[in-house]
């Protein structure tokens, strides 16, 4: 996968509700991004985590362990929004590089 | 490999990472883990690959790099490879099915039925394998040490299955056993559709069990020769009564017995006519009276070929005669449950076998 396409996708769905690991997994699978590793979402959570972009909270499930939820604070949604512009921005080039390729 | 050895092995591929990296990076790995593995009954290293492959691309992603696909399959064999390729498609099609709510309840369920399958699993194996034993089908134990059988075998088939369940056992092992539920799945239901055919047909040994009818009112009868209505002789033919009970004479009191030399099994004392031959004489018996057509038919061979011929049994009893149990309705509930079918048909034949025996249109000498 593309550097920093993860995070971007990992920021959006946390943007619409906050979700423990394995929830944004599913969450980014459903969503289309089936091959997403477990490992990657997981290690990409922590390092924005680190960063200072998400809070974390820990909420008591009833099945299984407690579930440590992540959610945006305002670093992260600052960088949402940065970064979808960005990805926005690249999407649309790439949407011009490849034009007159599916116009052919 | 459960969460915390899955967590471990990571732990230990990650040994280099600065110990405060370490420390935030795996914080919460082990809850994560548990998560993960709550989520499926497929062991951890099958649906994350190897903790060493895990730990590489946690790593990368860690650290901001991308996971490309060289992290996740260096240096992989081809049989795990293959392993990825077969439990990932299944495990994608397994995440993209339970979103369906009659799915996800029925793998919610399935587990809980387990058990019954490994008894009922042991139970047909225990079954398959007497019937082999027994070269018939053994649908019930009949005896004692077929029953210790049977239920040895149930036992060894719910241990094995309270085994696997604990044991998490490896991938191609799995492979196996799930392969193996399958194939019995199919013999089961093998076996069912068997029950239910075998049900509608003949079974001439269920007829048996009915206390035959000795027909004493014939004096001096001790064989019988049915024939069609075009003057054919009919072979094979099963007599019974009208509560199903086999119609037998007594060629015994005359000084003849059934003729088995010919026959893997022993032939139905009510078969018409009876193979006979006499306790004084090794010469096959045959009539010796001319019949109602008046005519003599010749003799037999000693084993005739069982090859079957085109006249059914239905043609098989006169007209003026009351019928039989009606062999070409074999599912109609009567009063006669073990009325024979149309296995009888087939052997119920003008037989071909004679070439010698005139029919009544040429002449008969």
């Amino acid at each position: 996968m593309l550097k920093g396409v993860l995070d971007v996708a990992v920021l959006a769905v946390l943007n619409e509700r906050d979700s423990y690991g394995y929830d944004v997994v599913r969450r980014l699978r459903e969503a289309g991004l089936e091959d997403v590793g477990d490992a990657s979402v997981y290690g990409t959570l922590r390092r924005l985590f680190k960063a200072g972009a998400l809070t974390s909270y820990v909420v008591p499930s009833d099945e299984g362990p407690y579930r440590k939820y992540y959610g945006l604070n305002d670093n992260g949604r600052d960088l949402l929004a940065t970064s979808a512009k960005t990805w926005s921005a690249f999407a649309e080039t790439m949407d011009h590089l490849l034009k007159e390729l599916r116009a052919r | 490999m459960n969460p915390p050895e899955y967590a471990q092995a990571v732990r230990d591929a990650l040994s280099d990472l600065p110990e405060a990296d370490r420390d935030e990076l795996l914080e919460d790995l082990d809850d994560h883990l548990a998560e993960v593995a709550a989520e499926s009954d497929v062991p951890l290293d099958e649906r994350l690959g190897t903790p060493e492959a895990y730990a590489a691309e946690l790593r990368a992603a860690y650290e901001g790099k991308p996971a490309g696909a060289e992290t996740r399959h260096d240096r992989r064999s081809v049989a795990s490879q293959v392993r990825d390729r077969v439990t990932g498609a299944a495990r994608h099609t397994h995440d993209r099915l339970l979103r369906l709510t009659p799915y996800r309840q029925l793998t919610a369920f399935l587990p809980e039925l387990r058990p019954g399958w490994w008894v009922v699993r042991g139970y047909v194996i225990a079954a398959l394998a007497l019937s082999v034993l027994h070269r018939s089908t053994v649908l019930v134990p009949d005896d004692v040490a077929a029953w210790a059988f049977a239920l040895g075998v149930v036992w060894v088939s719910v241990w094995l299955g309270r085994r696997t369940l604990e044991e998490r056992p490896r991938f191609w092992w799995r492979l196996t056993a799930v392969t193996a539920n399958a194939a019995g799945g199919v013999l089961l239901f093998g076996v069912l559709l068997t029950v239910s055919t075998t049900n509608s047909e003949p079974r001439p040994y269920a007829a048996q069990m009915k206390a035959p009818v000795p027909v004493s009112a014939f004096d001096g009868v001790y064989n019988l020769y049915p024939y069609a209505e075009d003057g054919t002789p009919l072979h094979g033919i099963r007599l019974y009564d009208q509560d199903g009970r086999p119609l037998t004479l007594d060629p015994e009191m005359y000084g003849y017995a059934l003729d088995q030399r010919c026959l893997a099994d022993p032939p139905l004392a009510n078969e018409y006519p009876l193979r006979l031959f006499s306790y004084f004489s090794d010469v096959p018996m045959e009539p010796t009276q001319p019949d109602a057509t008046g005519v003599f038919p010749g003799p037999q061979s000693i084993c005739p070929s069982p090859s079957p011929g085109p006249a059914s049994l239905a043609e098989a009893p006169p007209a003026d005669t009351p019928p039989p149990p009606h062999p070409a309705t074999p599912g109609t509930p009567g009063p006669i449950p073990a009325a024979p079918g149309p296995a009888s048909t087939a052997s119920a034949s003008p037989s071909p076998a004679l070439p010698s025996s005139p029919s009544p249109s040429s002449g008969g000498s």
